[in-house]
């Protein structure tokens, strides 16, 4: 598919392709050999964000190229541990939403506190986008990542676009 | 609107992001029950206009089940709690019979 962009509104919108995706579950008292998120946040740690998607379900976004290395490491680290590591590349899209309005963009979207004073970088909040799953956190630098399953794509991607049509501001933040 | 904190994920979450479970505290009648206890186990639920205990799931969120002690009359949340015990926790107890102090029975018959 084409990578898609949209810069004529109130926010930048584009997608995010060659990302490669690693779901673990495990239990929540497990350590790991690498940074583990606390409730409700993301961290970094070179090329790859770890998202912290429940209790005992966390998401790393890598390099596509580097996800067979992740998931060795993972085996190694967790081995004799009751667990699950699975590639889910494909399984989900991925945007970038960023500009001055894009917290508000996103805020007519989703069900959520998505005010500045509580939506800072490193925050990962669950939720939903119209009527499908999504995920959205803040990078580092202030941009909004938004990922969904990638058969509903196509959907958020018109509601993003329709929420950041031009003249559209809402100035509640 | 109703609004649940979610005791897994810690997030507020709004009624759309959860999808309900009915009524909570719920004990299974296994084989070796009798036909109406089973019956009742399957079929018969309270519904009661006041205090009640209800199983939700942050299904757009963490997907874990929890439980919620709200009043179904004012929407008073009292508070949730993991899913896993099989009554409520001693603290909702005493928050509802603060707000409640006229009502019988801390359980959630």
């Amino acid at each position: 598919m084409r990578k898609r962009q949209f810069d004529g509104g109130i926010a930048r919108i584009e997608d995010v392709e060659g990302y490669g995706m690693v779901s673990l579950r495990v239990s929540a008292e497990t350590a790991l050999r690498r940074a583990r998120p606390q409730r409700g946040q993301a961290c970094w740690e070179g090329e790859t964000t770890t998202l912290w998607m429940s209790p005992d379900e966390l998401l790393f976004l890598c390099p596509r190229a580097e996800v067979a290395g992740l998931l060795r490491d993972l085996a190694q680290d967790l081995a004799g541990v009751h667990h699950l590591a699975a590639d889910v590349s494909s399984a989900r899209a991925l945007f970038d939403v960023r500009g001055r309005n894009a917290l508000e963009v996103m805020a007519k979207l989703m069900p959520i506190d998505l005010s500045p004073q509580k939506f800072s970088p490193g925050r990962v909040r669950r939720s939903r986008i119209g009527q499908v799953a999504a995920a959205i956190w803040m990078q580092q630098d202030g941009a909004l990542r938004v990922i969904c399953f990638r058969s509903v794509a196509d959907y958020v991607w018109d509601l993003m676009v329709d929420a950041a049509r031009p003249g559209t501001e809402v100035g509640a933040f | 609107m109703l609004i649940l904190n979610c005791p897994y994920c810690g997030e507020s979450a709004d009624e759309t992001e959860l999808a309900p479970g009915g009524e909570a505290h719920l004990r299974r009648e296994g084989p070796e029950s009798q036909d109406e206890a089973f019956e009742s186990y399957l079929f018969h639920r309270s519904n009661p206009k006041g205090v009640h205990f209800e199983r939700w799931r942050h299904a757009f969120g963490c997907g874990k089940w929890f439980i919620a002690a709200r009043c179904t009359a004012t929407l008073e949340v009292f508070g949730t709690y993991a899913a896993q015990t099989s009554c409520p926790p001693q603290e909702i107890v005493d928050k509802i019979s603060e707000r409640r102090p006229d009502r019988r029975g801390a359980s959630g018959s």
